[in-house]
């Protein structure tokens, strides 16, 4: 076997070579097994696509395209909702709030002038570039604005205080003074004798 | 160099690789209906592609042309796995199904390979079903006594692991060379040779050459 290695190799890869009786011999029986050739039958009916279609050859790299494209489509919906949401929170919330609280007309007179004094400051703050170009100053500002109107309603209602205890003090005064007046009317009335005109037309 | 006529036709047809179809076609004779001939010495991966491209473009008769060139090839993987009996037919449905499904051979040079794999794993699909329903009985044994000795090795070879196996019917009983094995299959010359020489080991010690095969 080994020493007809060669030569069997050579006929048993491209039948070239000494040939080997061996494998000629099973190339002659097995040959009878052999592919007889038959004609093919292609019914009538049979439907037969031509091409690929584009989307289907192109199916992966579309489906990647088409992928991306909703992600950024999405991405930008959502920061333009974030923007119109964002926008009017500022524009709306911001002035009104110092003027919501009923107050009394001191205070009010003190959160006309603080809301006189905030509103040019607001004004400027929405006019300017920075804050058209960059969302995130507005909502400092808007902070800001809050935290001065929390001030102005602890400021007021210590004034508020202030101002009842100063009420209380006058009315004291008031009756104090009303009570003193009727007492100098009263010993004035009763020092003066009763029977003077009288006495009068006695010396008379 | 071609003539103009028949080959001209063809040319057109396909546009593409116009100095390599001139290499691999020949002038057909009169009254040849496919309008070009192989050339029996060249391998056939470029007119295999010119073939699948013609068949795509709505030449059906050109698929003839390749169920000449493949039919032996898939006969011979059917045949190393079902049995006989059966192998006929579904020769016949496979090509049928190659027609079909042509559009989703995404390289024509591919065509070997990709029937190959198809045969295969229809064989595989035959023996689940059978494995299902009744248990395969042997091939119908042949009359004479050389069919009987041909289907008792057929049966050995079998038994062999499937790489040896393929490439052994594919040699034995096609008839088909080493590099013609690997151009069909797609299958590189070395690991062809490599199985051809190992199955071939194997079947001698199973066939017990020394006692003789009659």
């Amino acid at each position: 076997m080994n020493s007809n290695l060669n030569s069997d190799a050579d006929y048993l890869w491209d039948k070239t070579g000494e040939p080997d009786p061996e494998i000629q011999q099973l190339e002659e029986i097995l040959g009878t097994l052999r592919y007889q050739p038959r004609p093919l039958e292609i019914p009538a009916g049979l439907h037969v696509d031509r091409q690929r279609s584009f989307f289907r050859s192109h199916a992966a790299p579309l489906a990647i395209a088409a992928t991306v494209a909703m992600l950024l489509l999405g991405l930008g919906l959502w920061l333009g909702l974030q923007r119109l949401q964002r926008s009017p929170q500022q524009i709306v919330k911001s002035p009104d709030t110092p003027q919501v609280r009923p107050v009394s007309p001191d205070e009010n007179q003190n959160a006309a002038t603080a809301a006189s004094s905030h509103q040019p400051e607001q004004k400027r703050i929405e006019e300017s570039p920075r804050h058209r170009v960059n969302p995130s100053l507005l909502v400092r500002n808007s902070k800001r604005d809050r935290n001065t109107a929390v001030k102005d309603q602890q400021l007021t209602a210590r004034q508020q205080q202030e101002a009842l205890a100063a009420r209380d003090q006058l009315m004291l005064a008031l009756r104090l003074t009303s009570a003193k007046l009727s007492l100098a009317q009263r010993k004035a009335q009763s020092t003066n004798p009763p029977d003077l005109i009288h006495n009068q037309h006695k010396i008379g | 160099m071609y003539e103009l006529g028949a080959t001209a036709n063809v040319l057109v047809m396909t546009g593409q690789g116009k100095a390599s179809i001139d290499r691999r076609l020949e002038v057909a004779p009169a009254g040849a209906t496919a309008g070009v001939a192989l050339a029996s010495t060249d391998s056939p991966e470029s007119t295999e592609s010119f073939i699948v491209r013609s068949v795509l473009a709505g030449d059906r008769d050109m698929f003839g042309r390749l169920y000449e060139l493949y039919a032996p090839l898939v006969h011979g993987v059917l045949l190393a796995r079902m049995p006989r009996s059966e192998v006929e037919d579904v020769v016949q449905d496979i090509f049928l199904h190659a027609l079909r499904k042509l559009h989703t051979l995404r390289d024509a040079n591919a065509f070997g390979p990709w029937i190959a794999m198809i045969a295969r794993n229809r064989a595989m699909d035959f023996h689940r079903r059978s494995r299902e329903t009744v248990e395969v009985t042997d091939d119908l044994k042949s009359n004479d006594s050389s069919g009987a000795k041909a289907e008792e090795i057929l049966a050995i070879i079998r038994t062999l692991p499937d790489a040896y196996r393929e490439t052994l019917v594919l040699r034995l009983v096609e008839g088909m060379t080493g590099p013609e094995i690997a151009g069909r299959t797609g299958l590189t010359p070395a690991s062809v040779r490599v199985n051809l020489h190992r199955g071939m080991k194997l079947l001698r010690t199973k066939l017990g050459f020394k006692e003789g095969l009659s």
